[in-house]
């Protein structure tokens, strides 16, 4: 092929480039991005593949030719990660955002106290690992060049660089960078443009790959046979040069290349700062195993059909190019060159992005920030400018190095050899990134000491080495030692012989820095600001609160709002400060006072916002020193800053670490009573098995262990709690326990307001027993007054018992009396039923004597209650203003006939006076007075009237009977007075007069007498007048309805008829709905619903999917299934046919409940 | 159709005639004799549907003077319940009706009247004493906290009758069966349902509206 037409291939590759990156700029950013979220998915995926740079695509083959299957490791590490590791990469991304971190050597700072030098030391460490790297990808691109134009020898290196194909790349992937990378300071911010275009090379990579790949395996006739044979011989050659000590390799590879995956500056850009999703890394973590599976795949083929096709002298990293052009194809060689192509510029470009912000971050950036605070007009400049500038620049610097470094090194010098030197250094960073996640005691200086001991022993054994193929000067070191120290060469230090360079270097210097790493951490403990980051990073981020706290009066919020534009742009950044302000008051209109003091979340705040341009570390100075500025030592801004960091910050392990160390055990539930969190000392002191503790464990199942081992609580909580209606907040039961070992805990159970329970257990045994040594002390003293106590006690019983209310003993005496003759007269007419038909001859008498018998003994017993009421006071008027007729027409109308069975004749004066008295008294006193007159006339007449004196009224009951003698006047008031035997068999206990007596003071009403012996009596009883006032209405005399509105639903209209005749009339109102009407849903419209039948009511239920509220009777036919009844709380289920009496009493509860004013419900 | 009716008397000898007295008016008749309320409610939640009518005695032992209508109404509040009783004084009976009572039978009753009164209340009717005439209280306040007094559970009702009876909570606890916690949050449910604001006060309001007459 032509080299010009490969240049122009090459340049229309990178064009399509630019305008993916341009299009994706427009399509997946900005308001009007129509991108679904499934295109930012697939973009975030195939981005990963930067992973798989031009040695994958090259240098992979290269290995599987010498080496059979050891390329493999370098695939199974991400594999590792991505399958077994994904909760510790989805922790890695969720601190990185949470903190919004920009680069691998901005997470390792952060982690490390914000360190600067942390920073430092990571991007000097990547810098030396990776620049080398992406000269490999430049020689690769040259090399694939050279082979697709068949130059033969000749090499872009030894052109002049205007001429070389690597530089014209280099210098375009420098534009692109600069382009669609470095477009904001915010380097936290997603380029999504960028993304796009490396996603499109992920996705064409991997096509062109396996597309060659295929038409090698078929056009070049490589069978399955030849591809093991291939491996096996590999093998055989890898036992025969190193020893055979293959299983280290693989693990020592692995480990690296899992490191690496990790750490590269390029792959954490992709995966972490451009995460979007976090739901992605799932999908991603399958994804990315299943990519480089095919890519691995086709490594072994082809290089076998390398090794048998092609001429001895091509290398074998070549292959891919070399061998289309064997077989003839042009077209499928020009796949390949753009498929390395493709791989090579996805890993410049993001690399030079990452490098670029780290460098520019962790290194110029402080420098830039020291020389302008110090200046004097300082705070006034916008700084975001001059950043992005410097990062273009420094981005530019770094792919021009990385070119002069290629054109330096050597062309024989094999691309798997660097890419593994590379992947060791960068592997020195990986036990201070993974500890670091782990291991909360590792500090900033442990981290440092480790990296720089693994990379002093990487530089001695595997860097200067690895020149030895350049610089001679080193092949004496290698086979001899330094000054002849055999024991110091650089590929078998101490002696550790046999092993392969890469590997033995791995072991001494991962070693070597974990045990620098782990020392120094434990020689010197974490300050302040390490001790919050490593928390953050060990146990993940906290929950965030915002919120104005801890005001401190050194600055104004204007200041910080005005640093934080300086560095992150001018509109950007006051729009972000200012919306965060809003954001903590919840109000979008808020507007924010720029003149109040700046607190700890405003400053916590303004670092991260910094920290997503300039790093953490940078915007830990920043902060700091600005703040200095405010009449602040350094070390009380930088307190400050901790502070806020820590105070935002709910901090999971402190809360654990209190859990853990207070005295208490301590155990917690869901709302199920599953377990959800413990203490150890929980454990303890209920003596559990560890195995019957973990999360989920039903509190149940420990009751039932407790039972087992006959240990109960005298609480049964799950009991109570059950009881408690679910809107009631319950206060804490706390209750003791005895153990079987004579410990007593004191337990507390509450319910938490977010449903759950917690209940804590404290060791009170000691408490208690001084609790105990004290109420001895006390016994003695306390006896004697207890029993002085007693002594009067026992004193004042027996008086009042003495004094027992003569009126309680009558009352119960009375009624226990009352009991058996209401038995016997109810047995007594029972037997007068038995022989309804033929009495016998006098029985009728008899029964009606013993009737009559039994009910004056009631009629006497009654009284006798009611002399004691009346003395007991229990009785009292109730006093309304009534017109006397009202009281007087129904006596004269009782009395007169019970006169007239006598032959008395009893009249009545009409008399319309208003009285206030309570009518209830009244008629008693009347009636004993009138029962009197009746009882001792024999014959003549009664009458009945009223007159009125002075103020008052007097109601008199003249009789013509036996008088009364005028020495007896006053004695026949008196209880149990009579003053002669009575005539007929209702006698009485001469109750009577006394009776009236005291209800008639009740009333305000005075009794009086006028007599004379054998003439008759007049008894009578003078009233007070009510006013002039209107006699009250009587009280309804008629029961009203009751107030309550009722529908009836029922979908049998007869039924639902039948149903509304019998509810009628006992309520307000009444209506027939079908069950599908929507009334029935207005819960204030019917106090209850009545569904007709069952299948009303199931059909209005699977209408709403569940029963209306309110209250609501079921009239089920035939047997109640088991499961309808106690599913609805408000449903109440009658059988059919409907029983009359239920039905009212459920509505007379109803309309009983509805009194209150609310419309209760049967809960 | 077999008809059945749960009796509570403490009295035996009272229950007995009550039993042979119903036995004389309805036809086909099962009687449950309890002595107590708690056997009362065990003999009706064994069947609470096939329970036509319960009878109970104003004085039974347990928990006091009407609260033992309120606390059946609470628990089954489609079984009817009528007051049997010694006493036949109109306010007393007004106040039974007036708390949701299907019926009212003085024990004085005769056969006829007894016969005539259980078929009305089966019917559905409201049946008292024909001399006594029913009266609604026009007392809004006292329908008011009627009202309340019957929103509460048969626990709470168990539990307001202690407390008027002046028991602590400790020993309504241990009456009861239950923590005193419970009782706790029971006791301050009661308050807010009865809208009162202590203990006094819901034992006043209890024993206004609870207490059997004397």
């Amino acid at each position: 092929l032509e080299a010009s037409h490969a240049a122009l291939i090459g340049a229309l590759y990178v064009g399509v480039l630019f305008a993916i990156a341009w299009l994706g700029e427009r399509w997946l950013s900005g308001a009007r991005a129509p991108a679904s979220a499934q295109m930012i998915t697939l973009v975030y995926l195939l981005s990963f593949s930067v992973y798989n740079t031009a040695w994958s695509f090259f240098g992979s083959v290269g290995r599987a030719s010498v080496g059979g299957l050891d390329y493999i490791p370098i695939y199974l590490g991400p594999t590792i990660v991505l399958l077994f590791l994904r909760g510790g990469f989805r922790k890695i991304v969720r601190v990185a955002k949470s903190l919004n971190l920009t680069s691998i050597s901005d997470f390792l700072s952060s982690r490390y106290g914000k360190s600067s030098a942390v920073a430092v030391v990571v991007t000097c460490v990547l810098l030396v690992a990776v620049l080398p790297y992406i000269s490999l990808q430049l020689k690769a691109i040259s090399a694939s060049f050279e082979m697709l134009t068949q130059s033969g020898t000749t090499t872009g290196a030894s052109r002049p660089f205007w001429q070389d194909t690597a530089f014209l790349i280099a210098l375009s992937m420098a534009v692109f960078s600069i382009v669609f990378g470095v477009k904001h300071v915010h380097a936290s911010t997603h380029h999504r443009g960028l993304m796009a275009a490396i996603a499109f090379e992920g996705l064409f990579k991997i096509v062109a790959f396996v597309a060659v790949s295929l038409y090698i395996i078929i056009a070049g006739g490589v069978s399955l046979e030849a591809a093991l044979e291939k491996i096996r011989i590999g093998h055989e050659y890898q036992n025969a040069t190193s020893g055979g000590f293959s299983a280290l390799y693989w693990i020592t590879s692995t480990l690296i290349s899992m490191i690496a995956f990790l750490c590269l500056p390029q792959t954490f850009h992709v995966m972490v700062v451009e995460n979007e999703k976090p739901a992605d890394i799932g999908k991603a973590a399958l994804f990315f195993p299943l990519y480089v599976a095919t890519f691995s795949l086709f490594m072994a083929p082809i290089a076998a059909a390398g090794s048998a096709l092609l001429p001895a002298g091509i290398s074998p990293d070549n292959y891919i190019i070399a061998l289309p052009v064997h077989l003839g194809s042009g077209g499928f060689a020009v796949l390949a060159f753009l498929g390395g192509l493709s791989a090579a510029t996805g890993m410049v470009i993001v690399t030079a992005v990452a490098l670029s912000t780290m460098v520019c971050n962790d290194i110029a950036v402080p420098l830039l920030v020291s020389r302008d605070l110090s200046r004097k007009n300082a705070g006034s400049r916008d700084i975001s400018g001059s950043i992005i500038l410097l990062r273009r620049g420094i981005l530019l610097a770094i792919i021009m190095l990385a070119y002069a470094l290629y054109r330096l090194m050597d062309q024989r010098y094999p691309l798997t050899r660097i890419g593994l030197v590379s992947f060791v250094a960068v592997a020195q960073i990986g036990p201070a990134f993974g500890l670091g996640l782990v291991w909360r005691r590792a500090t900033g200086m442990g981290a440092i000491g480790g990296i720089g001991a693994g990379m002093a022993i990487w530089l001695y054994t595997l860097f200067l080495p690895s020149l030895s193929d350049v610089a001679h000067a080193f092949e004496s070191l290698i086979e001899h030692g330094p000054w002849g120290l055999t024991a110091l060469r650089p590929h078998a230090l101490f002696g550790v012989e046999g092993l392969d360079p890469v590997v033995h270097t791995t072991l001494w210097s991962l070693g070597l820095n974990t045990v620098v790493l782990v020392s120094l951490s434990l020689a010197r403990a974490p300050n302040t600001i390490e001790r919050i980051q490593s928390s953050i990073f060990t146990q993940g981020p906290g929950r965030e609160e915002r919120g104005a706290r801890g005001s401190t009066g050194i600055a104004r919020m204007e200041d910080l709002r005005g640093l934080v534009a300086r560095f992150v742009g001018p509109e950007w950044g006051a729009a972000a400060f200012d919306d965060h302000l809003r954001g903590r008051q919840h109000d979008t209109t808020f507007q924010p006072d720029l003149d109040a003091p700046i607190d700890l979340d405003a400053v916590h705040f303004a670092e991260t916002l910094l920290a997503g341009a300039v790093g953490a570390a940078s915007a830990r100075i920043i902060l700091s020193a600005s703040l200095e500025g405010y009449s602040l030592s350094k070390k009380a801004a930088l307190a400050m800053l901790d502070e806020a960091s820590e105070a935002l910050r709910f901090n999971r392990s402190l809360l654990q670490e209190t859990v853990e160390s207070v005295p208490q055990g301590i155990c917690m539930f869901d709302h199920a009573f599953r377990i959800t969190a413990w203490n150890r000392r929980y454990i303890e002191l209920l003596d559990l098995p560890p195995s019957l503790i973990h999360a989920g464990t039903p509190l149940d199942r420990i009751l039932a262990f407790n039972r087992e081992r006959g240990e109960t609580s005298p609480i049964n909580v799950l009991a109570e709690f059950a009881q408690i209606e679910p809107n009631v907040a319950p206060p804490p039961y706390v209750f003791e326990r005895i153990r079987r070992d004579g410990t007593v805990l004191e337990v507390f159970f509450a319910r938490l307001p977010s449903g759950g329970y917690v209940s804590t257990y404290t060791d009170v045994t000691e408490r208690n027993r001084a609790a105990q040594a004290l109420k001895d002390a006390n016994e003695t003293l306390e006896t004697r007054v207890q029993e002085r106590t007693q002594a009067l006690e026992r004193a004042k019983g027996a008086a009042e018992t003495a004094n027992l209310d003569k009126t309680k003993f009558l009352a119960a005496v009375g009624h226990d009396l009352q009991q058996p003759l209401h038995a016997a007269r109810l047995f007594l007419t029972a037997l007068q039923r038995e022989h309804p038909a033929a009495p016998p001859a006098g029985a009728q008498d008899l029964f009606a004597a013993a009737d009559g018998a039994l009910r004056t003994t009631e009629q006497l017993l009654e009284s006798l209650l009611e002399v004691a009421a009346l003395d007991a006071a229990v009785i009292r008027a109730d006093l309304r203003v009534l017109d006397i007729h009202e009281i007087l027409a129904p006596l004269a109308v009782e009395f007169a006939a019970i006169g007239a069975s006598k032959g008395l004749r009893l009249t009545y004066v009409r008399c319309h006076t208003c009285v206030n008295t309570d009518p209830r008294l009244l008629r008693r006193a009347l009636q004993n007075l009138l029962a009197n007159a009746v009882r001792y006339t024999a014959r003549g007449r009664i009458l009945l009237g009223c007159r009125r004196v002075a103020g008052d009224v007097r109601i008199e009951v003249w009789d013509t009977g036996i008088g009364i003698a005028p020495e007896s006047a006053e004695s026949i008031f008196n209880e149990f007075h009579r003053d002669v035997s009575p005539t007929e068999g209702d006698g009485g206990l001469g109750l009577g007069l006394a009776i009236t007596r005291k209800t008639a003071a009740l009333i305000g009403g005075k009794i009086a007498l006028r007599s004379r012996a054998g003439l008759g009596s007049c008894f009578s009883v003078l009233l007070p007048v009510a006013g002039n006032t209107k006699p009250q209405d009587a009280r309804g005399i008629t029961r009203r309805a009751l107030g309550i509105h009722v529908a009836i639903v029922g979908a049998d209209a007869a039924r639902a008829e039948d149903l509304r005749q019998i509810v009628v009339r006992w309520i307000l109102g009444c209506e027939i709905l079908a069950p599908t009407d929507e009334r029935l849903l207005e819960t204030e419209r019917f106090d209850a619903l009545l569904f007709a039948d069952a299948r009303s009511f199931h059909q209005s239920v699977a209408l709403r999917g569940g029963p209306p509220g309110g209250n609501i009777a079921m009239i089920s036919t035939g047997d109640i299934p088991d499961g309808e009844a106690g599913v609805y709380d408000n449903v109440e289920i009658l059988t059919y046919p409907v029983k009359r009496a239920a039905l009212r009493r459920y509505l007379n509860a109803i309309a009983l409940r509805r009194q209150s004013g609310t419309p209760g419900r049967f809960t | 159709v077999t008809k059945r009716i749960v009796v509570g008397d403490d009295h035996p000898m009272v229950r007995a005639a009550l039993r042979i007295a119903l036995a004389s008016v309805v036809s086909d008749l099962v009687v449950d004799e309890c002595s107590t309320l708690d056997e009362m409610i065990t003999a009706i939640a064994r069947a609470p549907h096939e329970v036509d009518l319960v009878l109970l005695d104003l004085s039974m032992p347990g928990p006091h003077g009407f609260s033992g209508l309120f606390l059946l109404a609470a628990q089954f509040p489609s079984v009817p319940v009528a007051i049997v009783s010694a006493r036949s004084d109109p306010a007393t009976i007004n106040r039974a009706i007036d708390y949701g009572a299907s019926g009212y039978l003085p024990k004085s009753l005769g056969l006829d009247e007894l016969k005539a009164a259980i078929s009305a209340i089966l019917a559905g009717e409201v049946w008292v004493p024909k001399d006594v005439a029913l009266q609604t209280s026009d007392e809004e306040q006292d329908n008011v906290a009627v009202g309340r007094l019957a929103s509460l559970s048969a626990q709470q009702m168990r539990i307001i009758v202690m407390i008027l009876e002046g028991k602590l909570n400790k020993q309504i606890a241990a009456e009861l069966g239950i923590a005193e916690q419970t009782v706790k949050i029971h006791v301050s449910t009661i308050l807010k349902k009865l809208d009162v604001h202590s203990r006094t006060q819901a034992a006043l309001l209890a024993q206004k509206y609870l207490a059997a007459p004397q």
